[in-house]
């Protein structure tokens, strides 16, 4: 057969005649699916989003459905104004960043290592890891490890008990065996080192996998705040989403303000005038989410598109 | 694209580095809080701070639980330092004392000059509560007032039904003799009260789920803090009946089960919101400032509905006061609130002193006045008797700016987040001769005194509430007193959350049921199921647990 | 001593890359373990533990001693099993999703979807009942607009009853998560050799014989390998997503596991052991699934996962 001494114009016809019914059925279902649940997923944060920007109290009573009314941004104004805020948006930066690259690294390089067949007692190691994904020792002992370790008021503490996360080893390693062992085995035989190997073949062929976990461990990294709770009294070291969620708890705390009976009724009747925290919570996502949709589009088109440039010549 | 990488984590490690760097200059120094009662975790800020600052150079760093949870106290206690000053929950307190993460101030005690008047009290507390020996003090319990132990001050018990006035007399000002009255009352209102302004449904009846198997009580919020209108008090899962005996929760003769009845008749009247069993009580804030609910039975409730334009013209909740009911209320917290204040155990040297310092300062006529009445010239201004004169009580619902001398900023922004006080509001200020709250200044009273109050007043011919129920004997004042209780045991609690749990389950459910038979039905399903998971044990426990408190109100009671 | 041969040399070698991470997994993962001695003392904060708190396996007889307490702790594991099983019948969802958003020919509409699925996965549990009550709600937006139109005359309790409670739960849970899981999938498409899928085209396949035979395999090893995973997850089910849900009348059918062991300990202090003790139940059961499935997948595929 000589394919290759086909035309393009053949080929191109070929491709026109294969557009058939069959395909225009499942052209349009999928629109007509993926539009649902476009609008599915679209229509709650647009809610969320008008309703922060509508009169509170309208809010809270279910009224704005389809369009903002009594559009304000009080309640962004007074998210922006919450003291260390600033600060704690660049705390979270930087252990997103930070976080999210030695994740990554770390996911790639044990993923591959572990596919190295030669290592010595390789299953068990790799158990060793998969296992800590189901075995949970609970919260006061975690605390007194990370005691122990020197994590508390530590910047570190919210990077070291992080990076290593099982799951991701898991799909590296996935992702790696499906590599042709072609590649491997050209750059071993040009005299590469495990390591070379790593940096230099399998680092670029696994991009999208990199992509995906970039995104799933940079957004674990700027939604954390537990960490924070448990771990740092300073504030220097509070989080972006700890100093929110601060800031919720306390208009929602309303309930423990008035259920403590000898509170003066003043204190209650201005807390019944203050922002509602369902408006909060709704303006705090948003807060939240923005910068995640900012950063997003960047990894997304490493996992949109094939990067398998025929590093394999027949 | 390596590079890039390399790059920026270089650029992220560099920024990390320098804006750790510690800046020591004449830093105040920082006491942490671990308060239980604070709805505000972090940095005291605002005008508060600034008092604090210039009196003492020390800055407050509040650890609040009901902020950011309990968890917290699991970890830091077992790490040993709780923090430097200790507010908690006074068996609580008791626990953490044992344990040894509180200090032993018994060489300080002596410093603290303005709690010298309340020695009785604060030896009470630390002897009978605590069990040490005389002279021998851990803790101060909150709140401690110069009344009586057996008085009642103010003029709403903190649980009784209330009804829009003007509603009320447009139903014709009706005489309630009981809680089928009661009903009656709701059902009229009702009729001619169907929505709200804008057109939202309105109904007597508004529930919420969240707080049920709170303040020691179990069973939904909605029912135990009612069945008080009967003089019943739920104990734990006991329920203290008006003659001092107990009996067991599901007692039908009893407010518990009298109370859930209740809800359940109204719900066949179609009296109660459908939305109470979805929503909770973040939705009731809304729904009573716009009018949407109808009978609301706690007293701080009123804040969300009684403005002052509402009080002059008529349309403000006020109690209705019930002839056939026995209304339970606590005495004045002559002895203490529910919290005790303590110092961490690791607190000491030229902290503890101050310590020492700020506490003796928060009990004084100047630091209550900042606590409970505010800032000169902006809350109050002084007459010329010296008294106190309201000047505008609005600076704390509409955060109006702060004086330069405080340090500007928003009068709620900078407010006093401890949240607990050492000395009740109630209290004497001595420098006015006036109480340090505000609604006792005898110019606040003559300020409020509307139409309607007289209206009330003729209607029931007492002053307010409390005077109507003294003055009929329809309030059963328990007494404050100090009485070591035991504290749940881990048995105890998998018993107790297990029952909690299905009793507030099976009461919602009843709340819901068609009919009468089926109420009948489930209640008995309800009954099978508790003791089926040992409610005796837990009912036997609660009793002796609790009798404890009971024979000491009965002494405080003979001995006055 | 002997003289390790090259092979050798490099086994060792390559252990030694990873050695260090194996430490730190070791010291935040395995060293905490010790806790796990507090599910056989009457823990209570902030009292230490010593010998005379020691109960032995009290904690763990508790969950089943008390046979009112069993029956409701066998119908918390039925629901359990119920949601977990129905998640697990469905596993291909995200799988299959991704496939088909990758078929949709116009890139700016497939990369504003693919954008805005993920958006449900940012919003937190709490907030997302915030929308379902005014969405669903008794007065909600939806049995408004039924009731305008005349085809009910009472709303319809979709947030109170039981009736199909885990089918609504895996409706919300899918709404949430489907589009964020595709990411890993699309990431495994993109991967998919362009030149193979070329070279089918030419040969005649149509679209869907190429999804069957090219995409889906290729998507199979990461299918398989989180299946498995989750397998083992199969008594947690998560714990907030239930619990913004959860009222007086559904209670009996969405109270998963991990609900149940939070709503016992409400009291926050002195349930601690019990909920170790389940911690300990659960984790023992999951690594033996894990264990048992990567058996299974030995057997069934001619290879495990671990």
């Amino acid at each position: 057969m000589d394919k290759t001494a086909m035309s393009k114009q053949d080929l191109q016809m070929r491709k026109k005649i294969k557009t058939s019914v069959s395909d225009r059925i499942i052209d349009i279902i999928t629109y007509i699916v993926y539009s649902l649940f476009a609008f599915v997923c679209i229509y709650p944060f647009y809610y969320i989003i008008i309703n922060s920007i509508s009169a509170n109290n309208l809010s809270e009573r279910g009224k704005i459905i389809f369009w903002p009314q009594e559009i304000h941004f009080t309640n962004y104004e007074n998210v922006i104004k919450i003291p260390g805020l600033w600060d704690a948006a660049r705390t979270s930066i930087l252990r997103t960043v930070i976080g999210t690259v030695l994740t990554v690294m770390i996911a790639a390089f044990l993923g591959y290592m572990f596919t190295r067949q030669t290592m010595w007692h390789r299953k068990l190691w790799y158990r060793m890891v998969t296992v800590t994904m189901y075995i949970n020792a609970g919260l006061i002992p975690w605390f007194l490890t990370m005691k122990l370790l020197g994590m508390t008021n530590n910047f570190w503490g919210y990077i070291f008990p992080m990076i290593i996360q099982p799951f991701y080893i898991v799909l590296c390693k996935t992702y790696c065996e499906s590599v042709p062992p072609a590649l491997q085995d050209a750059a071993e035989i040009d005299g590469a080192g495990t390591l070379r190997v790593f940096w230099s073949i399998m680092l670029p062929v696994i991009k999208p996998i990199l992509a995906t976990i970039a995104v799933f461990a940079a957004v674990n990294q700027w939604n954390a705040f537990q960490d924070t709770l448990l771990l740092m009294t300073k504030k220097e070291l509070y989080t972006l989403q700890y100093v929110l969620f601060q800031y919720i708890n306390q208009a929602s705390s309303l309930k423990a303000l008035v259920s403590n009976n000898t509170s003066s009724s003043a204190m209650m009747a201005s807390l019944a005038h203050a922002a509602t925290a369902t408006s909060i919570r709704m303006t705090v996502t948003v807060v939240v989410v923005f910068p995640i949709m900012c950063v997003y589009p960047f990894f997304q088109k490493f996992f949109t598109k094939g990067i398998m440039i025929g590093a394999v010549k027949g | 694209m390596k590079k890039i990488l390399s790059l920026l984590l270089t650029a992220a490690l560099l920024l990390g580095m320098c804006s750790f760097t510690v800046a020591v200059a004449d830093e105040p120094m920082e006491i942490v809080f671990f308060d239980d009662a604070a709805n505000y975790n972090g940095e005291q800020t605002g005008w508060f701070a600034k008092v604090v600052l210039d009196r003492f150079n020390i800055k407050l760093n509040i650890i609040a639980t009901q902020v950011i949870g309990d968890e917290v106290f699991a970890t830091r206690s077992a790490d040993g330092d709780l923090g430097d000053i200790i507010i908690m929950d006074k068996t609580k307190f008791a626990d953490i004392v044992k344990a040894g993460l509180v200090k032993d101030i018994s060489d300080k005690i002596g410093d603290l000059t303005n709690l010298q008047p309340f020695m009785t009290q604060i030896d009470a507390f630390n002897q009978k509560f605590l069990g040490k020996e005389a002279g021998v003090y851990y803790g101060i319990p909150d709140q401690m007032t110069d009344t009586s132990a057996v008085g009642l001050t103010g003029e709403m018990i903190y649980s009784s039904p209330q009804v829009r006035w003007d509603l009320y007399k447009a139903v014709g000002m009706p005489e309630v003799k009981d809680i089928d009255g009661l009903l009656d009352l709701l059902v009229k209102i009702h009729e001619i009260h169907p929505t709200n302004e804008n057109g939202d449904p309105a109904y007597p009846f508004s529930l919420w789920p969240d707080w049920d198997n709170g303040d020691n009580m179990s069973g939904p919020a909605n029912v135990v803090q009612l069945t008080t209108w009967f003089g019943d008090k739920m104990k734990g899962s006991a329920l203290l009946k008006a003659d001092n005996t107990f009996v067991k929760l599901y007692d039908k003769d009893s407010g518990y089960y009298k109370i859930t009845k209740f809800i359940n008749k109204a719900y066949q009247l179609g009296l109660v919101d459908p939305e109470s069993f979805e929503q909770d009580w973040n939705a009731l804030p809304t729904k009573i400032s716009t009018g949407r609910v109808d009978l609301l039975w706690y007293n701080w409730q009123q804040g969300f509905w009684n403005s002052q334009d509402r009080l002059d013209n008529g349309t403000a909740f006020q109690t209705i006061p019930v002839e056939g009911f026995n209304f339970y209320a606590d005495a004045d917290t002559f002895y203490g609130g529910d919290r005790a204040w303590g110092i961490g155990s690791k607190v000491e040297g030229e902290k503890y002193d101050k310590i020492i310092e700020f506490l003796n300062w928060y009990a004084s006529p100047e630091g209550l006045t900042f606590e409970h009445c505010g800032i000169e010239g902006l809350n109050y201004t002084v007459g010329e008797d010296g008294k106190f004169i309201p000047y505008k009580d609005n600076a704390l619902m509409d955060n109006l700016p702060v004086p330069e001398e405080y340090g500007g900023g928003g009068y709620q922004d900078g407010n006093n987040a401890i949240n607990q006080w050492l000395l009740a509001s109630i209290c004497t200020n001595p420098n006015t001769g006036e109480t340090y709250d505000m609604k006792y200044w005898a110019s606040y009273i003559a300020k409020n005194m509307t139409e309607m109050k007289k209206e009330w007043q003729e209607r029931f011919g007492a002053n307010d509430p409390v005077d109507w129920m003294k003055k009929n004997n329809k309030v059963i004042i328990s007494p404050n007193c100090i009485a070591e209780m035991e504290t749940d045991s881990d048995d105890i609690a998998v018993l107790r959350n297990s029952i909690d749990q299905v009793l507030a389950q099976y009461t919602w459910q009843l709340f819901a049921c068609e009919n009468d038979d089926d109420f009948e039905a489930k209640w008995d399903a309800m009954v099978a199921e508790i003791d089926g998971l040992d409610y005796e044990t837990l009912y036997n426990f609660d009793v002796a647990k609790w009798q404890v408190q009971v024979d000491a109100k009965i002494a405080a009671a003979s001995a006055k | 001593m002997q003289r390790l041969s090259p092979k050798q040399k490099r086994s060792f070698l390559e252990f030694g890359y990873i050695l260090p991470f194996l430490i730190i997994v070791l010291l935040f993962s395995y060293f905490p373990l010790y806790g796990w001695v507090y599910a056989f003392h009457d823990y209570k904060p902030p009292f230490p533990i010593g010998a005379d708190t020691f109960v032995g396996f009290k904690w763990f007889e508790t969950i089943v001693n008390n046979p009112t307490r069993l029956k409701g702790v066998i119908r918390v594991l039925r629901n359990t099993f119920a949601m977990s099983g129905i998640s697990l019948l469905f596993s291909w969802f995200p799988m299959v999703f991704a496939v088909f958003l990758n078929e949709i020919k116009c890139k700016p509409f497939r990369k504003f979807t693919q954008t805005v699925t993920t958006l449900p996965n940012f919003i937190s549990w709490v907030l997302v009942y915030a929308f379902a009550f005014t969405l669903f709600g008794t007065n909600g937006a939806v049995n408004s607009v039924l009731k305008d139109l005349g085809w009910i005359e009472k709303s319809i309790p979709f947030l109170q009853s039981s009736d199909h409670i885990w089918f609504k739960m895996w409706l919300w849970l899918t709404w949430k998560n489907a589009g964020w899981a595709a990411i890993m999938y699309l990431a495994a498409i993109s991967g998919i050799d362009d030149q193979m899928i070329e070279a089918a085209k030419v040969d005649g396949a149509t679209r869907m014989q190429i999804i069957w035979h090219i995409t889906i395999p290729s998507l199979l090893p990461t299918y398989f390998v989180i299946v498995m995973l989750n397998l083992a997850n199969f008594l947690s089910n998560g714990m907030e997503q239930y619990y913004v849900f959860q009222n007086a009348f559904n209670k009996d059918y969405i109270e998963v596991l991990d609900l149940y062991v939070y709503n016992l300990s409400t009291s926050g202090t002195g349930m601690y052991p019990l909920s170790t003790a389940i911690s300990i139940l659960k984790s023992v059961v999951s690594v033996a699934l894990l264990f048992m499935t990567n058996t299974v997948s030995k057997l069934v595929r001619g290879e495990g996962f671990i």
